[in-house]
């Protein structure tokens, strides 16, 4: 297994106000690993799309650095950054607003061969047009303007403008929260598809397990901008080694209605990022806290079956650790 | 902003035939307005400066269907040739509040930081003058004439192109077509700038030039009226006012027409561009 | 305490605009084409008398120092001396300022007094004959040219009917009476398009309120439409109100110089008139500078007052 993206200790950090900062991400490390998809899971507000955003050098990062491939995407130079331009594309969250309206989809889907500087100039066209077929758009949509066309046909067009570069990695952001149910089932369908075809490595952002679980290799939990447990999907959909990965877990409807358990109902709101809780920034809501979890910082421990947890009392709750701790793996 | 087109008219089908007449009238009133400017030889009877000292200040008639002002010249053909002089005067001081501020506008609101908070301080202070009391120190500085006052009406009406620009950029700058862009490498003025920003910035920009364009002819009459514009004997709306205010106890309706056609145009140019901001409002479609 | 940091709050925005201010107007001068004492005395001036003007002027000395020099003036009340007159600018200024501030006070009250109910009256049924009537009229009202309005009104009700006095020639301080009768026409000329702004402005600012969740939770209390109109929606719609109210000293102190021309009265307006034939450059100057003195004071009083009426803003 190779690391296509590393992340190591990102921290993104925003100004407000004067000499105040929020940690949307903090401290995150994470491998991407090619060919597999990535879930990345947590509530709003949590820093999802924030790491999707560092992932693209779209934020700059306070701490940690970026690797694509083993090279430090700070440190590339302007002609390898272009090329890692190309390579790293996201699908955006609202397909409404991800569309300049002022230009035709096909332009749209063009501009990136044209920024890029990727193939002759006359056979650009052809590829956005290619592109936006092998995403199902029917040709006499492609000169439309986004008003034109449904929220489903524009997120296919959003899904073209990424693919167009050929990219390797695809960071879908929420890609399809804002569709309706027969749709994101649909575009769901198309990204495995296009998965396969395209060759891609996929990061898959959400806040609905649900998605998750179904379309994801590997899944990643953050809470507060922390990332709180990796583990392979069926692992983690099935024994989940965080409190909080076991509150979302349960707060699922069809897991309440198997009655597999009892339903854990998180307490409270999500603390505000400005001044997060000491310790464990779970342990205001978690069932589990003890006065430890107030005071100590919980970092991520490898744990059974290759996955990760950042819970103190990990061992206790769940049973040990593995003993080697070399077989970690991807799961940083 | 979201006050004047919040609620939608409850009754849309009873007031639309009243809204359209003015709507209608007011383009009327533009088209024909456009016509005297581009014909304003042709349509006009007489030469604009021509004086016939035996026949002054005449009543209407065929020969002058305005009558002649007190130095016996044809207060229609006049009043044609200064329609054209006005609107020019106008355009050109729009103009220069749009080449510079427009660009200025973008640059804050896109830009932001500290470019944006010294501009905007400056642009605080240059509106903290009352924009006539200005335009007329700057005239006077200057020297009084058509260009000069014009430029100087372009100079107050800056920092309203700026701020209209800059709020509108700052809107679309927020926009995720915007990050989108960037997240394939588009930035800069060429890749940026010029095909994201700017197309989707100067729409609304546009319904408000016609509101510019209506401040700037009346403070053409203005500086004119105060022989601080367009200078005797050309002929402009604000010199014929000025005029005929000197023999107001003669002959008290010579004031009306020259003063109607301001306001008429101006009205009509506000109607207009509210009925654009209307069409190009994207919650209509 | 809660005064004390309003002013506060306010006077740190205001004294930097206030010091900004007397820079434009004073770099005004620096647009002068040429030499300014060419500007002054005429091309046909000697040249020992340019150079006394010159001296005189120390228009030898860098700008900045000059600056320095007026700016100095003009914090203890200097602000220079005529060159045509002789007299000092500061005298001139203060013997025209007060028909200027009570004809812009008039007029500011005439076009609450119009403004204010005809935009609530406009906002009560949007859509309707009556609120296109009163749109369309205010939008007529914006376009109408005030100092056309004031000969307008000239001709019908000084000339043909004699109501009011004619332009020119009244004294304050000798016939305060028909000082007044001869403001009347100049402040409705001025008042009537700040009228129609007040209205547009009270307009959307009602409608707005009206429709919003708290006017429906008063209604459903069964609180009276008038009662609800008068005392909650309108005094919910005062903080553009006090916007507005700002942006209109500045048109009508804008406006007024106008006016003052059309009805020969002697304000700041028309002295900043006889200054340009004149040439009367430093005459401008302060002028200009006291113009916006004015709207920056209103600014801030009507600022600090509205903070001190509403406790929700802070
Ligand atoms: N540009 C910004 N400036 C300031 N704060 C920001 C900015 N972007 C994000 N944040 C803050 O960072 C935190 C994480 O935001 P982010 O958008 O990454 O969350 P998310 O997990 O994607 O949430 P959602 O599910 O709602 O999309 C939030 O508290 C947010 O307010
Ligand atoms: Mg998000």
């Amino acid at each position: 297994m190779t690391a296509l993206m590393r992340l190591d200790d990102v921290s993104v950090r925003f100004p407000v106000g004067r000499r105040r900062s929020v940690s949307a991400v903090d401290g995150v490390s994470l491998d991407v690993v090619a060919g597999q998809t990535l879930g990345l899971i947590g509530e709003s507000g949590s820093g999802k799309s924030t790491l999707a955003r560092a992932m693209l050098g779209l934020v700059p990062t306070a701490t940690g650095s970026v690797s694509w491939m083993g090279e430090d995407v700070a440190a590339m130079s302007r002609q390898r950054r272009r090329a890692f331009t190309g390579e790293v594309q996201m699908v955006f969250q609202d397909p409404h607003s991800a569309l300049d309206p002022r230009r035709r989809v096909r332009q749209s889907v063009r501009e990136p061969l044209d920024v890029l500087g990727r193939g002759a100039r006359d056979e650009r066209d052809d590829l956005a047009r290619r592109a936006l077929a092998d995403v199902g758009l029917p040709a006499h949509l492609h000169d439309r303007y986004p008003h034109q066309l449904s929220g489903g046909q524009k997120q296919r067009v959003n899904i073209a403008r990424a693919l167009v570069t050929r990219p390797r990695l695809l960071v879908c952001d929420e890609s399809v929260a804002a569709l309706d149910v027969a749709l994101q089932a649909e575009i769901l369908n198309l990204l495995g598809d296009l998965k396969d075809e395209y060759d891609l490595t996929v990061v898959f952002i959400s806040h609905d397990l649900g998605v998750v679980g179904h379309i994801s290799d590997r899944v990643a939990v953050m809470y507060l901008g922390k990332l709180v447990e990796t583990a392979m999907a069926d692992v983690l959909l099935d024994t989940p080694r965080h409190p909080y990965t076991e509150a979302l877990l349960s707060a699922r409807p069809d897991v309440n209605e198997t009655g597999a358990g009892e339903r854990i109902i998180l307490r409270g709101d999500v603390p505000s990022p400005l001044a997060p809780p000491t310790g464990c920034r779970f342990h205001p809501r978690c069932l589990h806290a003890t006065p430890a979890c107030a005071t100590d910082l919980p970092v991520l421990v490898p744990v059974e079956d290759g996955g990760a947890s950042a819970c103190l009392r990990v061992a206790e709750l769940y049973g040990p650790g593995p003993v080697d701790t070399s077989v970690m793996g991807g799961a940083r | 902003m979201s006050t004047t087109l919040s609620k939608p008219a409850r009754k849309p089908t009873r007031t639309a035939p009243r809204r359209s007449a003015v709507i209608w009238l007011s383009y009327g009133i533009l088209v024909a307005v456009a016509v005297v400017v581009l014909l304003a030889d042709v349509l006009a009877p007489h030469a604009p400066n021509q004086q016939d000292l035996t026949s002054v200040l005449l009543g209407p008639s065929a020969e002058h269907p305005l009558g002649t002002d007190d130095l016996g010249r044809d207060v229609l053909s006049r009043l044609l040739h200064g329609t054209r002089v006005s609107i020019l005067a106008a355009l050109l001081a729009v103009g220069i509040a749009l080449v510079v501020g427009f660009p200025l506008g973008i640059l804050a609101g896109y830009v932001g930081g500290w470019p944006d908070a010294v501009l905007m301080r400056l642009l605080d202070t240059v509106m903290a003058f009352p924009a006539l009391v200005l335009a007329i120190g700057i005239t006077a500085m200057l020297g009084p004439d058509i260009t000069t006052a014009m430029v100087a009406v372009g100079v107050v009406l800056t920092p309203v192109v700026v701020r209209l620009t800059r709020a509108q950029t700052m809107a679309v700058a927020g926009q995720t077509y915007i990050e989108a862009a960037s997240s394939f490498g588009a930035r800069g003025v060429r890749r940026m700038i010029l095909p994201h920003v700017v197309p989707n910035v100067v729409q609304p920009i546009v319904a408000q030039v016609a509101v510019l364009i209506g401040f700037a002819l009346i403070a053409e009459a203005s500086l004119s009226f105060l022989q601080l514009g367009v200078q005797p004997p050309t002929a402009s709306w604000g010199t014929i006012l000025a005029r005929s205010y000197t023999f107001l106890e003669r002959a008290p309706m010579s004031i009306f027409v020259p003063g109607a056609a301001i306001a008429l145009t101006v009205f009509a140019l506000n109607i207009v561009g509210e009925e654009v901001q209307r069409l190009l409002d994207p919650r209509r479609r | 305490m809660r005064i004390v940091s309003a002013v506060a709050s306010r006077l740190v925005w205001t004294v930097p605009t206030l010091l900004l201010a007397t820079l434009v107007a004073f770099l005004l001068q620096q647009l002068i084409p040429g030499d300014q004492a060419v500007a002054l005395a005429g091309e046909y001036a000697t040249d020992e008398k340019l150079a006394a003007i010159r001296a005189d002027l120390g228009l030898e000395q860098p700008v900045l120092t000059r600056y320095l020099d007026w700016i100095g003036g003009v914090v203890t009340g200097d602000l220079g001396t005529s060159y045509r007159t002789g007299q000092p600018v500061a005298e001139i200024v203060l013997d025209r300022l007060p028909v200027t501030l009570l004809l812009t006070l008039l007029a500011l009250l005439i076009a609450i007094a119009i403004g204010v109910p005809s935009g609530v009256a406009a906002a009560q049924r949007p859509g309707t004959w009556v609120d296109r009537l009163f749109t369309t009229a205010a939008t007529a009202g914006i376009a109408i040219p005030n100092f056309w309005l004031g000969m307008m009104l000239i001709a019908v009700f000084a000339v043909q009917l004699g109501w009011f006095p004619g332009p020119g020639g009244v004294d304050f301080a000798d016939d305060p009476g028909n000082a007044l009768r001869a403001l009347v026409l100049p402040s409705v000329a001025l008042g009537m398009v700040g009228s129609a702004e007040i209205c547009r402005q009270v307009r959307s600012a009602m409608i707005e309120n009206l429709g919003s969740d708290y006017v429906r939770t008063l209604r459903a209390t069964g609180l009276s439409h008038w009662s609800i109109v008068w005392r909650h929606a309108l005094k919910n719609s005062s903080l553009p109100l006090a916007t507005i109210l700002g942006i209109q000293v500045s048109h009508l102190v804008g406006g007024a110089v106008v006016v003052e021309a059309v009805f020969g009265l002697s304000g700041i307006g028309s002295l900043v008139v006889e200054a340009t034939n004149q040439r009367d450059y430093i005459v401008i100057q302060a002028v200009v500078l006291l113009a916006a003195v004015i709207v920056l004071v209103t600014n801030l009083v009507v600022d600090i007052s509205y903070r001190l009426l509403d406790p929700r803003i802070s």
